[in-house]
């Protein structure tokens, strides 16, 4: 008994190494592609500004009653980057807004993925009919245009900040889901698998202990990428004037510069710091979603 | 009421030769007017077009807009552009003066009442004619009346103006007489465009709804009016109209009137800037402010006769049972509680900042144009932004605050979060609300914006599922259909605050038959007062209405009401007539406020001082914002590619 006990603890000591290591490596790997530093960087400075958006910037910097600049003032040492036309500091706005564009942008992936990962998954796995009409349905999913998807939805759903949320969230899954599926039908016909078949392991088991361990990094890869695209999308539906008409996010910060004629008046500190903030926080997405990719992809690491 | 009373959005501009949609936009029309923004700013000047005209080649006047015509029909269109263009190609029995829009001979030259007040003569002018050449007659203008009698579609739009009357009749040529079933003081005020009898007897009861007059086969459409429709469908982006040489108060100064329509307002202006157009209607009041340094250019914020309004439900019921219906907070159903509230908003912080300084404080429901009919509170109860006033109104009705740190009802209850709703296709209601939020906060009452499409805050006020809302009125040159809309017969209608008050109604049907002007305002008054105690209305703003054109080519615009008014879309299509080229505008025949009269134009131009300044702002904004987009569109490159090439590598 005891002797069991102690293989099974140090097989579980050995997978915890094991782990470690893996990080450690991965780490590493990452630590070698600047640019999927440069953007990590960048993303951390943008998550600490969100959460710490009510120490550096106090709330009732966005009450409009409480507004004390003018109208679209250019900037200046009390306002750094000028103020909203209701005399708002442009630089509160954008604070809080990157909460808002931030929370939307992960929240939405995180929806995103769900689907996408269970539909990957299940149309890999089990194939048949099953299968067929659930790659069906992603393939459908994706040849829909997806903005006019997105905007019809939103339109139906009403505006608040889960509908935008939701919206986003399920209009950006089928990519997700092929990638799943295509990675899930290669596993499936890998040797150990045939023996964890043969051995008795039901689908449950398969699924749990080896596909989806096996297609994880894929996801985790894929969601910085995503979260780039729903955080764009959150941006250009808050401009169509889908949004929550009652959060500031950037987007909604560019709707609002457009609408009082920011760019007759030249009021530029109104459209570009938004602008600015969004193509950041958005190549850094990206350029740690690569980087991410390249650690986590054995076929694209081995490749360098 | 009609079948278009349901829809207020509708009603709104029905009765107000809608201005309505001026703050709305639909907002999926976004994406092209940024498309098009996009490549005004790739391609600078490629659009621009030669503005220096030769001598003999036509005057074209052309006119920006953002709203479509959405049907040429005079008896169908319900949009303000809708009714501008029927100015243009009919004429009307009365029309509005230019100063304060009282009623003045247009077809009718002169037209009296008999004692009792139900028969009305009307001297009908001669020598009119139609563009094809037939004459206009007595006969057309019954004829038109007689169709609105009728019922059917053509009812819809005008029936309300010949509410009461029983037969219109054409004894001769020259006369029209106007037989009703009891006084109506809203009479001669009969803004319905006259159509040909010859061309319209083609057009059956049921074939209105699908009558586009529009032109055929290059043939204009026949009018009386000062232009003719040559090229343009409803729902199109131009519309072309030419001259008519032979109109009975004197051919136009300009050959073609060319309206262009766009999507949002800042290309608008870029093109007015760039000269592609010559006026640009409808534009912000930060718009108008940074053009005035423009070279070229006037701008100004005219004064619109309507006002926005925060309402609240007063007391929604079910019309066939008379019990209460909706879910309106008990707080708002007291006259008590609505009446504080009006010190708690400051109205000049509103004006300043969400409407840009563009328009005026509000006060009640008959805006200051209409000088004879507006009711002047008090002085110690003229509404002023007061908190401390509002929390002890609110504590002598017993809305004292719990032990929570918020209000409670009389009863002891809490008040809960009170729902302001505003129109979610509209920045300037949205932005009120918030304001409104923030002042309740202040005098300890709990709230939250709530934003709906305008159709469905329709739907949501017919069922009376709301505490307050947001929304305008355009207010008609006569008070009565503004008034009407508050009183009890209106409850489901048009009302939209569920006001009903016996002693208001009795007042309205008084003044309603009133057939002396002093008496009228007077009683006019009095409902106001009422209205003012009652506060079923919290009257936010008197709006007003950013124009600009170029005055290097254009002038003599007179303002309506003058002076102060707007330029365009006015009642009437005076301006269409006084506008000429600037170099031909000596004294503009005498108008003594339109713009760029010679008397006048030595301020209107000399601004000019600050111009380069804003030039290189925007010049600024522009490259930053092609830069971003450059970026954007590199970004989203780079993803797409990697993803490409990417998911390659994955399968």
């Amino acid at each position: 008994m005891s002797t069991a006990s102690a293989t099974r603890e140090s097989a579980r000591a050995l997978a915890r190494d094991r782990r470690r290591q893996a990080w450690s490596r991965n780490w590493r790997t990452f630590r070698s592609h600047r640019s999927g530093l440069i953007g990590l960087a960048i993303l951390t400075g943008f998550a600490v500004v969100a959460v710490l958006a009510p120490l550096i910037a106090p709330a009732e910097g966005l009450e409009v009653t409480k507004a004390t600049g003018g109208v679209l003032e250019p900037p200046s040492s009390e306002y750094w980057l000028g103020t909203d036309d209701k005399g708002r500091s442009v630089l509160t706005l954008l604070i809080w807004g990157a909460r808002i564009s931030l929370f939307v942008g992960l929240a939405a992936t995180v929806i995103s993925m769900v689907i996408g990962t269970l539909i990957g998954l299940t149309s890999g796995y089990f194939g048949g009919w099953a299968g067929a009409i659930l790659f069906r349905v992603t393939e459908w999913f994706l040849v829909i245009p997806f903005l006019p998807l997105a905007i019809v939805m939103a339109t139906v759903l009403g505006r608040s900040l889960l509908n935008i949320v939701i919206v986003i969230g399920v209009t950006s899954w089928p990519g997700t889901a092929l990638l799943i599926r295509a990675q899930t039908l290669t596993i499936r016909e890998r040797p150990y698998l045939e023996r964890a078949r043969v051995l008795g392991a039901g689908p449950s088991h398969q699924i749990r202990r080896h596909i989806l361990p096996n297609v994880m990094p894929m996801v985790f890869a894929n969601t910085t990428l995503t979260v780039a695209v729903a955080i764009l999308t959150e941006t250009t539906l808050s401009f169509l004037g889908l949004g929550d008409p009652t959060r500031v996010s950037w987007g909604s910060m560019l709707d609002d510069a457009f609408s009082v004629g920011a760019i007759t008046t030249g009021a530029w500190w109104f459209i570009v710091p938004p602008g600015v903030c969004v193509v950041l926080v958005v190549l850094s997405f990206t350029l740690v979603g690569q980087a991410l990719e390249e650690v986590l992809n054995p076929r694209l690491g081995a490749g360098r | 009421m009609g079948l278009a009373s349901r829809d207020r959005g509708t009603g709104r501009l029905l009765n107000g030769l809608g201005l309505g949609h001026r703050r709305q936009r639909t907002r999926l029309v976004r994406v092209t007017a940024a498309l098009a923004l996009f490549a005004a700013m790739v391609l600078p000047g490629a659009l621009v077009m030669p503005a220096q005209a030769a001598e003999d080649d036509p005057v074209t006047f052309s006119v920006a807009l953002t709203n479509e015509v959405d049907s040429f029909n005079p008896f169908l269109g319900i949009e303000a552009t809708s009714f501008e263009m029927w100015a243009l190609t009919y004429d009307y029995l009365i029309g509005y003066s230019m100063t304060d829009m009282a009623p003045q001979p247009a077809l009718a030259t002169e037209w009296e009442t008999s004692d009792d007040g139900l028969v009305w003569t009307f001297k009908i002018r001669e020598g009119v004619m139609w563009s094809d050449g037939e004459p206009l007659t007595a006969r057309d203008i019954a004829y038109t009346f007689n169709r609105v009698l009728d019922g059917g579609p053509e009812a819809a739009t005008w029936s309300s103006y010949l509410v009461g009357v029983e037969s219109v009749e054409a004894p001769d040529d020259t006369t029209v007489v106007l037989t009703s079933k009891k006084p109506n003081a809203v009479l001669p005020l009969l803004p319905i465009p006259i159509v040909p009898e010859h061309i319209w007897k083609d057009v059956s009861e049921k074939d209105v709804k699908s009558y586009s007059a529009e032109p055929t086969d290059g043939q204009p459409v026949v009018g009386s009016g000062p232009f003719r429709l040559v090229e343009g469908t409803a729902g199109g982006s131009t519309y072309r109209f030419e001259a008519n040489p032979e109109y009975w108060k004197g051919a136009p100064h300009v050959d073609e009137v060319v309206f262009r329509v766009y999507k949002s307002e800042d290309p608008m202006v870029q093109a007015l800037i760039k000269g592609e157009i010559d006026f640009a209607e409808g534009i912000s009041a930060l718009q108008v402010q940074s053009l005035e340094g423009e070279e070229g250019i006037t701008a100004h914020n005219g004064d619109s006769p309507g006002f926005d309004e925060i309402a609240f439900n007063t007391g929604s019921v079910d019309l066939e049972t008379g019990k209460p219906m909706g879910d309106p907070n008990p707080a708002v159903l007291d006259a008590a509680f609505r009446f504080a509230l009006n010190f708690a908003i400051d109205r000049e912080t509103i004006i300043r900042t969400v409407y840009q300084g563009g328009g005026k404080p509000g006060q009640n429901i008959i805006p200051p144009a209409y000088g004879d009919y507006v009711w002047e509170p008090p002085e110690e109860d003229a509404y002023a932004y007061d908190p401390d006033r509002a929390a002890q109104l609110l504590d002598d009705a017993g809305y004292t605050v719990g032990d929570d740190g918020f209000r409670t009802l009389p009863s002891g209850e809490p008040i809960g979060k009170l729902r302001l709703a505003a129109r979610s296709d509209s920045t300037t209601s949205v932005d009120v609300m918030q304001f409104f939020q923030e002042w309740l906060a202040d005098i300890d009452i709990d709230s939250e914006v709530e934003t709906y499409e305008s159709s469905k805050l329709t739907d949501v006020i017919l069922e009376g599922n709301f505490d307050t809302f947001e929304w305008g009125w355009y207010v008609e040159p006569d008070p009565d259909s503004m008034l009407s809309y508050l009183t009890c017969d209106q409850l489901g209608n048009w009302s939209d605050s569920w006001y009903c008050n016996e002693e208001y109604d009795d007042l309205y049907q008084q003044q309603h038959v009133e057939m002396d002007d002093a008496a009228r305002a007077e009683l006019v008054k009095q409902m106001q007062e009422i209205l003012y105690r009652d506060a079923p209305y919290l009257v936010t703003a008197y709006s007003s209405i950013g124009e600009a054109f170029r005055s290097d080519r254009f002038a003599c615009f007179q303002p309506q009401p003058d002076p102060g008014g707007i330029w365009l879309i006015q009642y009437g299509s005076q301006n269409y007539l006084n506008v000429r080229p600037a170099d031909e505008a000596g004294d503009c025949d005498g108008l003594e406020n339109a713009v760029g009269a010679s008397t006048a134009s030595g301020g209107s131009g000399a601004s000019s001082g600050g111009g380069s300044d804003d030039e290189g702002l925007s010049t600024g904004a522009m490259v930053g914002i092609g830069a971003l987009a450059g970026l954007a569109v590199v970004g989203g490159a780079i993803v797409l590619m990697r993803r490409r090439a990417t998911v390659d590598d994955r399968e």
